[in-house]
């Protein structure tokens, strides 16, 4: 029986506070006691559609919107970064959201490189605006984008003096994964890309610079363009396969099974790589809500610090969030390589749990009066416990923040 | 319109020498026993703060929105919950504790540590009695009785670490028994009134209204410790201040508030070490007055700063004024510089320029044909008085050049636009000027596009400007002079009205700024600004200056509020 069949309540996996909790941690940030009160009455199907496209306008995000121009032209990241963090503590499309911040370390770009704020808020808008349709669109895009083309070298990959990083990083990071391609196709798919340049600051195709003769990669052979390639990377099983691993990775489980990964791979190349689809179908599978798949995951520590924000309905300070988070290990818009954040287990050593616990404390200073500290854990949090710390703690700052130095809300 | 003035003026003394006393009534600090080595008097602060509130300045504060706004939030409904619960006890609110407790004299000293701390005030005995009845109720006998009422004074009580009495004029609060019990039951022995450097401290200070001093011996180790500054900035932001007040044995602070039906004052002054103690050097360096500026202020000014320095006195001191772990670097900088602008900074710079830096911001402009950025950056220019003009001019280019270059250099590196070098002519002014190329199909200019870096001489000053604009209005302003306050030996001044226009230009990067530190909405974000903005219509000047010449050593702050015009919606 296939693992990712819709998800259907029973006795043993109810639709209740804690399963719409769990969808919240994991398709957004978190809920605050009131929305996932409302989500627990629409049920499984609806709350995952809504989570898809959630209806009515959203005033939080029409703000940020239109402070935009204002981020954009600061030439301060930390800006960048404090609006993308009230973004995800703030807006109501949270899966757009969620999505963004993975296609970020899927396609991880750093500003200590590219060094300009405005090629990275460039970047990351795509995530935003293609995160949930089709990969090979938001694939093209992020290949011709100036950050990309600058993080890894492309604008020194001209004709006759290739230069593979991009192609090497399309077929292991992108699409394929190791053990999927040969180096000869990173070296012919690398020509491919020659002369994809950057001209005034926008994607520049160099018809000079590029190589036109044949090449063969990953069997087929012709004058291929990089689209070409691109298009052929997407076309490999392979593909979907990977794709799949990293998604349920990041969405449902830390080591997803091949089967899973099989099935959902073939789904994915069948859908087209259509992100909405295959969200909902592993949102809405009972692999998603099985007790295997509660709490499995390590929190980042921008779910961690956001998730605690929206838990509580606290306010964030985002910009002081952006240094919390870099003690944290997460310096947004700053991954460690071109792998991106490892994520889970890595997230916590002795210096980041350190930061973590203490973040929590700072985050913390005043609530507002509807926060609720028991319902940053859920069920989660024993009956038993909960009264020690009730007793122990003076104040619902000082319970919220006893309860954010429990390892479970460290768990997603 | 009708201005109302509130003028302050605050100063920190570090050695008395000459200010003349008034005569005072007998002060309550008396009561203090000597040994102090910090000293905190209140004269009648209450009374003037209430003539404040009932001036027309006052009336429209309480009245503004900002303050309704703030009685309708969750604090404000606090406090009035409290005032409510006082006045429950003693019929007249937390204004009328206030009343009771500082309408008269406070005096508060600290013996050895601030852990052990004497107040004492003149009170209304009668309304304190009857809030410590009140609060020994509500403490459920967590107040004790140390020793009861007697001829030798009146009781005196412990709650928790706090000693306390009261009479019908006086409340004693101490965190030590005994020094409770001396001020309860006054002995004859000295008070602080009689230590020397108190005496001396506010003789300084005069009929300021509120008083402070500290014993720089104590507590200013730290000051000592740190020696010279460490490097040339330090050196040049705090001048003599920075020599001789680690010298000093202590520090008065006087602020004077005079409540006239309008306002009040604030009043500060200071003088020097001794003279055996004052260093060549420094003087050399960092003392004198500020000459005549043969500018008048361009229109649009957001504020000023004057500093009298003398960079080639800094050099030729350097190893005596500055620490030994900044002397490299200012070798590394004598050879950039030389580099750079192919002069020796020593042989030929320095001995060319003059002893004051002006640093000037104004309000920019945009052209109707300019986009501008998001972020609208004020423009500013540094001013520098210069000897043998001619010698200049083609240094200046050169320099500028090189400039331009270095710049391009880094942008072209990280693919960043480049600046367009050019020369304009301005009333037969030659400015070298750049600008930011740009093509770049994006209509949102990024934050550096406020800048085109720009290099004149004008009227035997060398200008170094963010904008080409600013020295154009520089060169329009020679027709005029800007004259310093006497003996000020450096200064800001700062024009409230253009400021606040200048933030007002950039609302909404203060809008986002707030939505991104408090997490709010933009509708709260722009409340906040707004209200900000609004109560900055309030304030009519500021300057601070400093004094450190001819023995003075002095820092006065200056403040004028005024009633805004009403404004039409």
């Amino acid at each position: 029986m296939s693992l990712l069949r819709p998800y259907q309540p029973s006795a043993e996996q109810p639709w209740d506070q804690d399963a719409a909790l769990h969808l919240w941690r994991r398709a957004g940030f978190g809920a605050g006691p009131e929305q996932v009160a409302a989500t627990v009455k629409m049920g499984p199907a609806r709350a995952v559609e809504q989570l898809i496209a959630p209806p009515g306008d959203d005033p939080a995000e029409e703000g940020l919107e239109s402070i935009y121009d204002n981020i954009y032209g600061s030439s301060d990241p930390d800006n960048l970064r404090a609006w993308l963090i009230t973004r995800m503590t703030r807006c109501q499309h949270q899966l757009r959201e969620k999505l963004a911040l993975f296609w970020h370390s899927h396609f991880a770009t750093s500003i200590l490189k590219v060094r300009k704020v405005d090629w990275m808020a460039r970047q990351y808008r795509l995530f935003l605006d293609l995160g949930l349709g089709k990969f090979d669109a938001l694939l093209g895009e992020i290949t011709r984008d100036p950050a990309m083309i600058r993080w890894l070298d492309n604008e020194t990959n001209s004709k006759g003096q290739a230069n593979e990083n991009y192609a090497r990083e399309l077929f292991e990071l992108f699409t394929l994964g190791e053990g999927n391609y040969t180096e000869k196709d990173i070296r012919e798919a690398a020509r491919a890309f020659t002369g994809w340049h950057i001209l005034r600051g926008r994607y520049h195709f160099s018809s000079l610079l590029h190589d036109s003769g044949t090449k063969t990669v990953l069997g087929k052979t012709g004058p291929l363009s990089g689209e070409d390639v691109c298009r052929m990377a997407l076309e490999q099983d392979a593909c979907g396969r990977f794709l799949a691993r990293k998604l349920l990775a990041f969405f449902v489980t830390p080591k997803p099974l091949p089967k899973v990964e099989q099935e959902l791979g073939a789904l994915m190349n069948k859908n087209g790589y259509d992100m909405t689809a295959t969200l909902r179908v592993v949102l809405g599978s009972s692999l998603f809500f099985g007790a295997d798949a509660r709490r499995a995951i390590v929190k980042s520590p921008l779910e961690f610090v956001v998730g605690a924000a929206r838990c509580l309905d606290s306010k964030l300070n985002a910009k002081a969030a952006v240094p919390a988070l870099r003690s944290m290990g997460q310096d947004l818009l700053a991954p460690p390589n071109v792998a991106g954040w490892p994520g889970h287990r890595e997230w916590i050593n002795t210096a980041t749990w350190l930061s973590r616990v203490n973040a929590g404390a700072r985050l913390l200073r005043a609530l507002p009066a509807s926060a609720r500290p028991e319902h940053l854990l859920g069920s989660a949090l024993p009956a038993q416990e909960y009264q020690v710390l009730t007793k122990r703690a003076t104040g619902r700052a000082a319970l919220a923040r006893a309860i954010l130095a429990l390892p479970e809300a460290h768990l997603a | 319109m009708r201005a109302l003035a509130l003028v302050s003026l605050v100063s920190i003394s570090v050695l008395a020498q000459d200010a003349k006393p008034k005569p005072v009534a007998v002060p309550i600090a008396s009561r203090l026993p000597a040994g102090a080595t910090a000293l905190l008097e209140f004269r009648g602060v209450a009374g003037k703060l209430r003539a404040l509130l009932a001036s027309p300045l006052g009336q429209q504060l309480l009245a503004h929105d900002a303050v309704q706004a703030f009685r309708a939030s969750d604090q404000g409904r606090k406090l009035l919950m409290g005032d409510a619960f006082v006045r429950g006890i003693n019929g007249t609110g937390i204004m009328g504790v206030l009343d009771a407790l500082a309408s008269k004299d406070i005096a508060i000293a600290v013996y050895d540590t601030p852990q052990k701390a004497l107040a004492v005030a003149r009170v209304d005995g009668v309304e304190i009695k009857k809030l410590i009845a009140a609060a020994t109720l509500f403490a459920k006998g967590q107040i004790q009785i140390v020793e009861p009422e007697s001829d030798a004074g009146p009781a005196l009580y412990r709650a928790g670490p706090i000693y306390y009495s009261v009479d019908n004029e006086l409340l004693v609060v101490s965190t030590v028994e005994a020094l409770a019990r001396q001020v309860r039951a006054p002995t004859g022995r000295a008070s602080v009134l009689g230590q020397a450097n108190i005496a001396q401290a506010r003789r300084h200070a005069g009929d300021a209204d509120v008083f402070a001093y500290v014993d720089l011996e104590t507590y200013g180790k730290n000051l000592a410790q740190n020696g010279k500054p460490k490097d040339l900035a330090q050196a040049l932001l705090l001048g003599a201040f920075a020599y001789y007040v680690p010298q000093a044995p202590w520090a008065g602070v006087g602020l004077r508030i005079d409540a006239d039906e309008n306002g009040w004052n604030l009043d500060v002054n200071a003088n020097s070490p001794a003279p055996e103690k004052r260093q060549q050097p420094v003087e050399d360096a960092f003392c004198g007055t500020l000459p005549t500026l043969p500018f008048r202020l361009p229109e649009r000014t957001l504020g000023v700063v004057r500093m009298r320095r003398s960079l080639r006195s800094v050099w030729a001191h350097r190893e005596a004024l500055i620490a030994d772990v900044g002397i490299p670097k200012l070798i590394e900088f004598e050879s950039n510089f030389s580099n750079i602008t192919y002069m020796s900074f020593v042989e030929e710079f320095l001995p060319n320029v003059g002893e004051e830096f002006v640093l000037i911001g104004t309000r920019r402009l945009w052209k109707a044909d300019e986009t501008a950025p998001a972020i609208r950056m004020p423009q500013g220019a540094i001013l520098w008085p210069i000897r043998n003009k001619k010698n200049w001019a083609t240094k200046v280019q050169l320099t500028f050049n090189q400039f331009v270059s270095i710049i391009n250099f880094n942008q072209g590196q990280n693919g960043g636009d480049p600046l367009l070098a050019s020369s304009v002519t301005h009333k037969d002014v030659v400015i070298h000027t750049s600008r930011y190329h740009r093509e770049d199909a994006d209509k949102r200019p990024p934050f550096y596009m406020n800048f085109t870096p720009s290099v004149a001489i004008v009227n035997d000053h060398l200008v170094v400007a963010s904008t080409v604009d600013i020295v154009r209005e520089l060169i329009d302003a020679q027709n005029g002079e800007t004259a310093a306050l006497g003996g000020v030996n450096a200064g800001v001044w700062l024009e409230p009205g253009e400021i606040r226009l200048a933030l007002q230009e950039n609302r909404e990067t203060l809008v986002a700024q707030s939505m991104l530190e408090d997490g709010s909405s933009r509708a709260n974000a722009e409340q906040k600004i707004d209200v900000a903005l609004e109560l900055a219509r309030y304030v009519r000047d500021v300057r601070v200056t400093t004094k450190a010449a001819d023995g003075k050593l002095s820092v006065s702050l200056r403040l004028a509020l005024q009633t805004p015009e009403k404004r039409t919606r």
